[in-house]
C-alpha cells in the first residue's frame, strides 16, 4: 500500500521482540505483544473495519479507547463467540480472530448500503411514524427483515464454556483511573495508611501519559509511582478492570478481565471477576475524552481523533497516516501535530480559531506543521476512506463558513472539538455536573456527592502537573475524611510537569455549518446509531425538545459506546436550535453501566445446578443407598418415590399409598418447619397468633392449629406440642416456616415486647419420621423403647419423651395420612440411625418405603389443607375451618376476617372432585365451570390438587369452587386448558376417606 | 446500600429484609374496629423524603431494627432495635415531618 | 448412645485441600446451646451461664469470650449461643436457668462446623461473605453472622497466622455449602497461577 498507515521503527511501547498472529476477516496478520487489536489493524493498513448500523456506511477506527463509537466486531468462535466489542479495547493476543458485523455478502461490498440512498426515508422516528399507530400491524410483518438490515453482531447460543465469579471488596479510599490524577492521589492516599484500591481499565498504568513520547519524563514519574505503590501492603492494584457503576453508601461495581487478553483458552478459566466493592471515599480519576466536531462526511474511515493518532504513536508505535490534516479548535492538537510530524508525516494543521497558541506554534512549525487559522474543515471526502479535505475560512462566532474551500488531499483526518471530562460514574450518583464554559463541557460542578472526589483532567484540569497536583490533594483528602492523618515531616511529593498546557482558550464549535448556516446531510452526531445533525433537527420539528425525549427520539447516545464522544454535542445543537444555552437544555441521566459488562459476570458461579443452595435431610444418604427418586420441592431435595423394578411414578406412589392404608409406611418429615417456643407467656403467645385456643391444652398434648395473617387471610397451619409448662414445640408448614418465624418475630420485637416468650428455629436439629398404616403401632411397640405406645399410654394428638433404640425421640401421635399414625423426631445426627431401626423392624409388619408423591395422594384422599389451598387468598371459612376459630378471645388477623366481603357466598370454597366417568382423569390446575358451559376467564374455580385413589377407585381432585359448598351433590365441568379436554365432575366434601376420623384414634 | 446493625455494624442490604412503614401504629390486639385494622395493614406512606422503615437482619442477628432512610437520596439518617423503639417514639417521629 | 452422624456427604470426604496450604474439614460439635432471656433478666441469666461454664459472657455481638472448653457468641443483643465440649452442656444450662428468667434451646444437630485453615481462606470466604476481613476489623477471637450464597453462616475468625476460621452452617445446608466451599475454590484456582491464586 503506497500511502496509509505503517509501523514505525522506534515509536511506542509494544514489544516488537514479541510477535503475535491474529486473524482479521479470515486474512492472517501479525501485531507485536502490547498491541490493541485496533492498533494491529492500523498497522496492518486496514482502515475500513465496519459497517455502521443503520446506513451500513464504511467505518473505521476512530479513537482508541472506550468511547469508539465505530470499530465494533466479533472475537472469538463458537462458544467463545463475542460481538459488539470494540477493537480499540481489545489486547491483541496469540491466535485471536476477529471479523467485521453487520455485513452482507463482505465488508467491501455490502449490499445493504442500499439504505444510504434512502437515508431520508430512515431518519429519526422511522420506527414510530411506520409501524405505530394504524400501520402497527406492518410491524409484524417487516420487523424480521429490519432485525436483520439493522443489526449488531450475533450472539453465540451455545453455553459459555468460562468460568466467573464474584469477590466483595472492601477499602477506604477507591482511586478510578491509573492515570496522572490517579497514581498521584492513590499514592498520598497510601501515605497516610489508608486501604487504598487503584483501578484502572487499560493493562497498564499511566493513562493519558502512554500516549505521550516513550522513555521519556513520563515514563519515568510512571515507574517511581507504580514502585511505590506495588511496595505498600495498604495498596491493590487492579489492572484490566472496568468500574461500571456507582451505587449508594460507597459501593461500586467493577469488572476485572482475568484472562481475556491470554488468548483463546484450551479448556474452561476463570475469565472475569466482578467486584462489588464497598469504599469510604472514592476518587474519580477518570480524565477526559476527546470528542469530534461535526462537519460533512466526518464518519469516514481515515477520520480520527487527534489525541487517537498520537496515542497509536506514542504508544503503539504505529503512524496512522502519511499526509495528515488536523482540524482543532483548542491547544491540545498541536502536540499530536509536532510529534506526528516529527515522525514523519506531513502535516497540516487547521485550527478554526483565529489565533494559534504563540509557543505551542513554534515547536510545531520547527518540525514541518503548516499551520491555517481562521479555517475549518468543511467536507471530508473519499469511498472507503478519506482521500481529501475542503478547507474553508470559518467564523467561529456563527459556527459557518465564510469563504471559498480549497481542497487537500489526505489520509488522516484527524479532529479535536476539545475535551469532556469523564464524569459518567458522578452522573450515576445524585451529583449533577455544570457546565464550564472555558472547557465548553460538564465539569464536577460546585457540590459533589459527599464520599466522592474529582481529580485530574475529570475536574477539568488540562496540564500534566495541575493534575498530579490534584490527585495528590484528593488523594490526601480523601485519606483525611476516612479518619487517617496526614504523615508527618512528609515532604511535598514531587510533581511531573510536561508543559502541556493550553496558552489559548477553546472556542466552542460543534458543527461546521455552510455560509447560509445549513447542516451537511451526511454530517454524523452519533455514529454508531447513524443519527446526524438533520434528525436531530427533526427531532427538534416535531416537538421533541428534551433532550431524554430527542435520545429516545433519535435513539442518539443510546447504543454501545452510550454516545460518550456524541452527547455533549447533541445537547450543544438542540440548544441552538432552541435559543438557549447549552445548562438549560440540560443533561441526560448517567446510568450503570459505563463499558459493557458480561452478564456471565454480573451471574458470577450462581448458574446452572450452583444458581441456589438446596437443602437436604439427615436421611439423604439413605433414600439414595435404598433406591429413592428425589424431586425438588421448593428449596428442599426430598425422597418422591421408591419405584420397584420396572415401576414409574404413578405405579409406585400408588402402591406405596394404597400398602400404606393396608399395613404401615414410613416418610421422611424432616423437612417440615419446627420452632421452639419457651417462656412463661408461651400460652398467651400461641393464644395470640393461632385462631383456636391454647390455654387449656395440657403438658404432653399436641393441638392441631391455623395462624391468620395480619389481613384475615389464612397464613399457615400445623400442630404444636406442650412439652412442659413452660416449653412448646411447633411445626408449621415446610414452605412457610420462614415466614411464620419472621412473623413471630416482627410480633415479640415489634408489638408484644412485655411477652415473656422466645422463639427459637429448631428445623435443622431434628429429624422426623411418620410412621403410619393400621400396623403402625404393632411395629413400634416391637422396637426397644421406654415410650408406651398403646391407645392408653398415648392417645390420639399425646405426645411423648423417651428413647427408642438407643436414641432419644420425641414421639407426637399425629397424622397426615388419616391412619393410625405417629411423628417420631430425634436429634438430626440420630436421624438415619433412627430410619434404619424403624425400617428393621419393620420387616416382620409389612413396612414400606413412602416418598412425599404417596404421601400427597394420601392427603388428597383424606381432604386435609395444604399449601395449595393455603393460597394467601383463602379464609378460614372457605377452608372449611370456620369453627377453629375461636371467639372467646382476639388472634391475629380475626377483626379482618371479618370484612363483609369475606361472607359473600360466592366465594371460592374447598371441595372434593370426582370424576362422573371413573375413567375420566382430573388434571391439576383444571378449571371448573358450570355444566355445559365453557368457562368464561376464570370460571368459578380451579382444581388445586389431584391424585388417584386406591380407595374411590379413579383419580380425585380438591378444588376451591365458587359456592362450593352448596354444590355439593352437583356436577362441574373440570376444563383442562392445556390439553383441551372436559370431563364432568360430582361435587363432593373434600374428605373421600374415614371422614370422622375413626382411624387415627384407632 | 449499607446498613449499620445496631449489633451486627455496617452490613450489605443483602443480609437484610424489607419490612415497610414503621410509622403505622399497630392497634391493640383487643381492638375490634376494621377501619383502624384496615389503616393498618392496608395504609403504607411513602414519602420523598424521609421515611421510617421495619428491616429484619435475617442473614444475621434477626432483629427487627427501624431504619430512618431518605428515600430520595437514600442516606440512612439512624438505625435502632425496633423494641427500643416503640409505637409511641415512632409515632412522635411521624409528628416532626407530619 | 450411637454418634451423631455427620450432615449429609461430609463424613465421607474427610479433610480437603482446597487450593495451595488451605483446607477445609468438618470439625464436630459435641455441644451448642442457644440461650435467651427478657430485658429485665438478661444480666442475671447471662451471669449464671457465665458461673456454670467458668467463662466471661461477651459485651457485643462481634467479640468472642470463653476457655479451652466453652466459647460464647453475642449472637444478638438477649441470645447466647454457647458452643462446648463440655458432656451435658444443656442439662447443666437447663438446670441453671428457671424457665422464667430464659429460655435454654438445644441446637447441638442444629448447625455443623467446618474448619478452613491456612492462606487464602478470608479470599475465599469474601467470594460470597459481604464482609470486611481485613485483620484491622475482623482479628481472631471476633465473629460475624452473614450469607453466603443464600445460606445462613457464622464465621468465626480463631487464629492470624495461619489463618483460620470455624464455619458454622445450618445442617440442612451443609452440602450445599461444602459444594460451595470447593467450587468457589475451584473457579478462583482456573488462572495462570493455579491452586497459589487465592493465596496471592
Amino acid at each position: 500500500m503506497a500511502s496509509g498507515p505503517t509501523r514505525t521503527q522506534s515509536y511506542g511501547r509494544i514489544n516488537r521482540n514479541k510477535p503475535l498472529s491474529f486473524s482479521f476477516n479470515g486474512r492472517k496478520l501479525t501485531g507485536y505483544t502490547g498491541d490493541s487489536l485496533a492498533s494491529a489493524l492500523l498497522a496492518n493498513g486496514i482502515a475500513l473495519v465496519s459497517r455502521s448500523f443503520k446506513y451500513h456506511r464504511p467505518r473505521g477506527i476512530y479513537s482508541m479507547g472506550v468511547d469508539d463509537p465505530n470499530a465494533l466486531v466479533t472475537i472469538n468462535t463458537g462458544s467463545r463467540t463475542e460481538p459488539n466489542t470494540q477493537a480499540t479495547v481489545v489486547e491483541l493476543s496469540e491466535g485471536l480472530t476477529a471479523r467485521s458485523q453487520n455485513c452482507w455478502p463482505s465488508l467491501e461490498f455490502d449490499a445493504m448500503s442500499i439504505n444510504d440512498n434512502f437515508s431520508r426515508f430512515l431518519a429519526a422516528g422511522f420506527y414510530y411514524k411506520t409501524f405505530m399507530g394504524p400501520t402497527r400491524k406492518s410491524w409484524m410483518f417487516y420487523e424480521h427483515f429490519i432485525r436483520k438490515a439493522a443489526g449488531m453482531g450475533e450472539a453465540t447460543t451455545q453455553k459459555d464454556p468460562d468460568l466467573y465469579e464474584k469477590v466483595h471488596g472492601f477499602c477506604d479510599v477507591m482511586v478510578v483511573g491509573g492515570g496522572p490524577a490517579g497514581l498521584a492521589a492513590a499514592v498520598a492516599a497510601a501515605r497516610t495508611g489508608a486501604r487504598v484500591v487503584l483501578v484502572e481499565q487499560s493493562p497498564d498504568l499511566g493513562g493519558g501519559l502512554l500516549n505521550t513520547p516513550a522513555n521519556g519524563e513520563a515514563d519515568r514519574w510512571i515507574a517511581e509511582q507504580v514502585a511505590i505503590l506495588k511496595a505498600a501492603e495498604n495498596v491493590r492494584i487492579l489492572t484490566r478492570c472496568s468500574v461500571f457503576g456507582a451505587y449508594d453508601h460507597g459501593s461500586f461495581g467493577l469488572v476485572e478481565r482475568v484472562q481475556d487478553h491470554v488468548g483463546p483458552p484450551q479448556q474452561a478459566v476463570l475469565r472475569q471477576r466482578m467486584w462489588i466493592m464497598r469504599t469510604g471515599q472514592a476518587i474519580l480519576a477518570t480524565g477526559a475524552l476527546e470528542r469530534p466536531i461535526v462537519f460533512g462526511g466526518n464518519d469516514l474511515p481515515g477520520v480520527m481523533l487527534a489525541s487517537a493518532a498520537r496515542g497509536y504513536l506514542n504508544h503503539y508505535g504505529v503512524l496512522a497516516g502519511k499526509n495528515i490534516v488536523i482540524f482543532t479548535n483548542n491547544d491540545g492538537a498541536y502536540w499530536a501535530a509536532t510529534e506526528l510530524s516529527r515522525a514523519g508525516a506531513s502535516v497540516m494543521l487547521v485550527d478554526a480559531r483565529p489565533e494559534a497558541p504563540a509557543v505551542a506554534r513554534t515547536p510545531a512549525e520547527n518540525s514541518g506543521v503548516v499551520i491555517q487559522t481562521g479555517k475549518a474543515v468543511a467536507k471530508a471526502k473519499g469511498r472507503k476512506r478519506v482521500a481529501s479535505v475542503e478547507v474553508a475560512p470559518f467564523d467561529c462566532e456563527t459556527g459557518n463558513l465564510c469563504g471559498t474551500a480549497s481542497a487537500y488531499k489526505c489520509d488522516l483526518l484527524c479532529v479535536s472539538g476539545g475535551w469532556s471530562p469523564t464524569l459518567h460514574l458522578l452522573g450515576q450518583r445524585s451529583s449533577k455536573p455544570a457546565y464550564d464554559d472555558a472547557l465548553a463541557a460538564f465539569s464536577p460542578g460546585a457540590v459533589v456527592e459527599d464520599g466522592f472526589h474529582v481529580a485530574g483532567a475529570a475536574n477539568g484540569k488540562i496540564a500534566t502537573r495541575d493534575c498530579v497536583i490534584d490527585g495528590q490533594a484528593k488523594g490526601l483528602e480523601a485519606a483525611l475524611a476516612c479518619g487517617f492523618t496526614e504523615p508527618k515531616g512528609s515532604e511535598r511529593l514531587p510533581a511531573l510537569d510536561l508543559k502541556d498546557g493550553w496558552e489559548t482558550p477553546l472556542r466552542p464549535v460543534w458543527e461546521v455549518c455552510d455560509r447560509h448556516g445549513n447542516s451537511h446531510r451526511k454530517a454524523f452526531v452519533d455514529l454508531q446509531h447513524d443519527v446526524t445533525v438533520s434528525d436531530v433537527a427533526l427531532a427538534h420539528r416535531e416537538g421533541y425538545v428534551s433532550v431524554e425525549h430527542l435520545k429516545r427520539y433519535t435513539t442518539l447516545g443510546m447504543a454501545s459506546d452510550q454516545g460518550k464522544g456524541a452527547n455533549v454535542i447533541a445537547l450543544a445543537l438542540m440548544a441552538k436550535h432552541r435559543g438557549k444555552s447549552i445548562p438549560e437544555v440540560g443533561v441526560t441521566t448517567f446510568r450503570p453501566p459505563f463499558t459493557p459488562v458480561a452478564a456471565g459476570a454480573l451471574a458470577g458461579h450462581e448458574t446452572g445446578p450452583a444458581i441456589e443452595p438446596r437443602r437436604h435431610t439427615p436421611m439423604r444418604q439413605w433414600h439414595l443407598n435404598n433406591g429413592a427418586e428425589f424431586i425438588e420441592t421448593g428449596i428442599w431435595d426430598r425422597a418422591w418415590y421408591y419405584p420397584k423394578p420396572g415401576e414409574d411414578l404413578e405405579a409406585a406412589y400408588i402402591r406405596e399409598a394404597r400398602e400404606l392404608r393396608r399395613s404401615v409406611g414410613i416418610v421422611d418429615v424432616s423437612t417440615l418447619g419446627k420452632i421452639d417456643v419457651q417462656g412463661p407467656d408461651a400460652a398467651e403467645f400461641l393464644n395470640r397468633i393461632y385462631v383456636n385456643g391454647w390455654k387449656t391444652l395440657p403438658v404432653g398434648r399436641a393441638r392441631y392449629g391455623v395462624m391468620l395473617r395480619e389481613d384475615g387471610m389464612v397464613f399457615d397451619d400445623g400442630t404444636t406440642t406442650r412439652l412442659s409448662e413452660h416449653h412448646y414445640f411447633m411445626t408449621v408448614t415446610t414452605a412457610g416456616a420462614g415466614a411464620v418465624m419472621s412473623h413471630l418475630e416482627f410480633l415479640l420485637q415489634t408489638c408484644w415486647t412485655d411477652l415473656r416468650v422466645e422463639v427459637t428455629s429448631a428445623t435443622d436439629q431434628w429429624a422426623a419420621v411418620a410412621v403410619s398404616g393400621p400396623r403402625a403401632r404393632g411395629l413400634l411397640s416391637s422396637i426397644d423403647s421406654d415410650i408406651d405406645f398403646s391407645n392408653e399410654g398415648l392417645p390420639f394428638m399425646g405426645a411423648a419423651e423417651g428413647t427408642m433404640a438407643g436414641l432419644p425421640v420425641r414421639v407426637i401421635r399425629i397424622t397426615f395420612t388419616g391412619e393410625l399414625g405417629y411423628e417420631i423426631y430425634t436429634p438430626a445426627g440420630f436421624g438415619e440411625a433412627l430410619q434404619e431401626a424403624v425400617v428393621a423392624a419393620g420387616s416382620a409388619h409389612d413396612l414400606l418405603l413412602c416418598g412425599i408423591e404417596a404421601l400427597g395422594a394420601l392427603r388428597v384422599e383424606k381432604g386435609h389443607v395444604a399449601g395449595s389451598e393455603i393460597t394467601g387468598r383463602t379464609t378460614l371459612d372457605d377452608l372449611g375451618l370456620a369453627r377453629m376459630g375461636s371467639t372467646k378471645k382476639p388472634y391475629v388477623g380475626q377483626v379482618l376476617a371479618q370484612r363483609e366481603a369475606l361472607a359473600a357466598p360466592e366465594r371460592q370454597q374447598f371441595v372434593g372432585l370426582r370424576p362422573v366417568d371413573p375413567s375420566a382423569v382430573i388434571k391439576g390446575g383444571s378449571i371448573l365451570s358450570e355444566p355445559n358451559e365453557t368457562p368464561q376467564g376464570h370460571g368459578l374455580g380451579y382444581v388445586t390438587a389431584v391424585a388417584f385413589s386406591p380407595v374411590v377407585g379413579s383419580t380425585i381432585g380438591l378444588g376451591l369452587l365458587s359456592g362450593g359448598r352448596a354444590r355439593k351433590g352437583t356436577t362441574v365441568n373440570v376444563v383442562d386448558t392445556v390439553d383441551d379436554t372436559i370431563i364432568a365432575a360430582h361435587v363432593t366434601s373434600p374428605h373421600f376417606y374415614d371422614p370422622d376420623g375413626e382411624k387415627a384414634r384407632a | 446500600m449499607r446498613i449499620e446493625c445496631p449489633c451486627c455494624g455496617l452490613r450489605d442490604h443483602r443480609e437484610f429484609e424489607y419490612g415497610g412503614d414503621a410509622l403505622r401504629s399497630r392497634p391493640a390486639l383487643d381492638d375490634t374496629g376494621i377501619d383502624r385494622w384496615s389503616d393498618y395493614v392496608f395504609l403504607r406512606r411513602n414519602p420523598r423524603g424521609l421515611h421510617y422503615e421495619f428491616w429484619q437482619h435475617t442473614d444475621g442477628c434477626h432483629q427487627w431494627i427501624v431504619v430512618q432512610r431518605d428515600t430520595v437520596s437514600h442516606e440512612i439518617v439512624s438505625v435502632q432495635l425496633a423494641a427500643d423503639a416503640p409505637d409511641a417514639e415512632r409515632s412522635l417521629g411521624e409528628l416532626k415531618y407530619g | 448412645m450411637p454418634d451423631p452422624r455427620s450432615a449429609p456427604a461430609l463424613v465421607t470426604t474427610g479433610a480437603v485441600e482446597l487450593a495451595a496450604g488451605l483446607r477445609c474439614e468438618e470439625n464436630s460439635i459435641s455441644g451448642l446451646v442457644l440461650v435467651s432471656a427478657w430485658p429485665d433478666t438478661a444480666d442475671k441469666v447471662f451471669g449464671t451461664v457465665g458461673k456454670a461454664l467458668k467463662i466471661g459472657i461477651p459485651d457485643d455481638c462481634r467479640t468472642t469470650a470463653g476457655s479451652d472448653h466453652a466459647t460464647a457468641f453475642r449472637i444478638a443483643p438477649r441470645r447466647l449461643m454457647i458452643v462446648s465440649q463440655t458432656p451435658d452442656l444443656f442439662s447443666s444450662l437447663k438446670g441453671a436457668v428457671p424457665c422464667e428468667d430464659g429460655s435454654v434451646s438445644q441446637q447441638d444437630h442444629s448447625r455443623i462446623r467446618i474448619r478452613l485453615t491456612g492462606p487464602g481462606a478470608a479470599a475465599l470466604l469474601s467470594r460470597g461473605a459481604p464482609v470486611d476481613f481485613d485483620r484491622s476489623v475482623f482479628p481472631a477471637g471476633t465473629f460475624a453472622q452473614t450469607g453466603i450464597h443464600h445460606m445462613w453462616v457464622l464465621i468465626h475468625k480463631i487464629a492470624e497466622e495461619p489463618e483460620a476460621y470455624d464455619l458454622y452452617v445450618l445442617r440442612s445446608f451443609a452440602l450445599s455449602f461444602w459444594q460451595w466451599l470447593q467450587e468457589s475454590a475451584h473457579i478462583a484456582t482456573q488462572t495462570p497461577m493455579g491452586r497459589e491464586a487465592l493465596a496471592g
